[in-house]
């Protein structure tokens, strides 16, 4: 992938996505909306939580977990709906030329979940190395993702950056 | 983009110099027992006694997922920090496990784990003994 999909101009960020690319994003991303509102408990404090979405929700307290259950009693509601309206708003400007503040907001934050949810899955490490993956094989296409997913959320980056 | 209860409770925090606001969590549960977790660093104290008056500090920890740029980008665009100490703090996080990023009240703490939680960073906050 060359560094050319997001573009600074101005105050804003061009998009130069392939057609593939809006699709797939699109696909990730209804994935995860459903699997966010399937497997979220409201207020149970960790327990039950779909194993692949407990680092969009991690604790606040680490040492004190009865603090952590209030914690999570009165937020986790609130950090599933943002990350539920970032998501949408990521998802109907896939199509968009350019990306105003609020919208670059919520590409970052949902293309990251979307690497920190494949992340947990695949139990992936920093040394994980793209180029040991073999393209034509299926079962490699979830690490094929994730590292696609990075050199996008680091070329928006770099154009809201520059 | 945050929640009004959110955003009411940042305001009431600019304002704790004058007027210190009540913990938001019930006294028994900080009789909960500790966890199990060789990471993290014990509070020997009464954790009940002075909410009001003994900072807090916000800690970011160290995944193998977010990219360095991203959390070089989110501290700055959360704290302000300069370019150079975000990159700092980034290194520490990367290197040390772990970096204290922000300091307040209770409250305060809370509203900045909540925000770098919405950023996917790995966030937690503790009394700054």
């Amino acid at each position: 992938m060359s560094g050319t999909r997001f573009g600074a101009r101005g105050s804003l960020v061009s998009v130069h996505l392939a057609d593939w690319e809006r699709r797939l994003l699109s696909d990730m991303v209804g994935e995860l909306r459903s699997n966010l509102l399937d497997h979220t408990p409201a207020r149970d404090g960790g327990d039950g939580l779909d194993p692949s979405l407990r680092r969009l929700f991690p604790p606040a307290y680490l040492s004190d977990p009865g603090r952590d259950v209030e914690y999570q009693r009165l937020m986790r509601d609130e950090l599933l709906a943002e990350r539920l309206d970032h998501l949408d708003l990521l998802d109907s400007t896939l199509a968009a030329d350019h990306l105003d503040d609020g919208q670059i907001t919520a590409w970052m934050q949902g293309l990251n979940e979307l690497r920190l949810v494949l992340g947990t899955q695949l139990d992936i490490s920093e040394e994980d190395d793209p180029a040991e993956i073999d393209p034509n094989d299926p079962a490699q296409r979830p690490r094929l993702r994730y590292h696609y997913l990075g050199g996008l959320l680091a070329e928006l980056i770099d154009a809201t950056t520059a | 983009m945050l929640p009004n209860r959110l955003a009411s409770r940042a305001a009431a925090s600019q304002n704790e110099a004058v007027s210190p606001t009540a913990p938001t969590v019930s006294p028994r549960l900080a009789q909960a027992p500790a966890v199990a977790d060789p990471e993290v660093v014990r509070d020997p104290t009464n954790e009940d006694e002075h909410d009001t008056d003994v900072p807090w500090v916000v800690l970011v920890w160290n995944d193998p997922i977010n990219l360095m740029s991203y959390v070089v980008y989110v501290f700055q665009k959360l704290f302000g920090y300069s370019e150079a100490k975000a990159t700092e703090l980034m290194l520490d996080v990367h290197h040390k496990g772990r970096a204290a990023v922000a300091w307040g009240s209770r409250e305060k703490a809370e509203l900045d784990v909540f925000r770098l939680h919405e950023y996917g960073l790995w966030a937690t906050m503790q009394k700054d003994n």
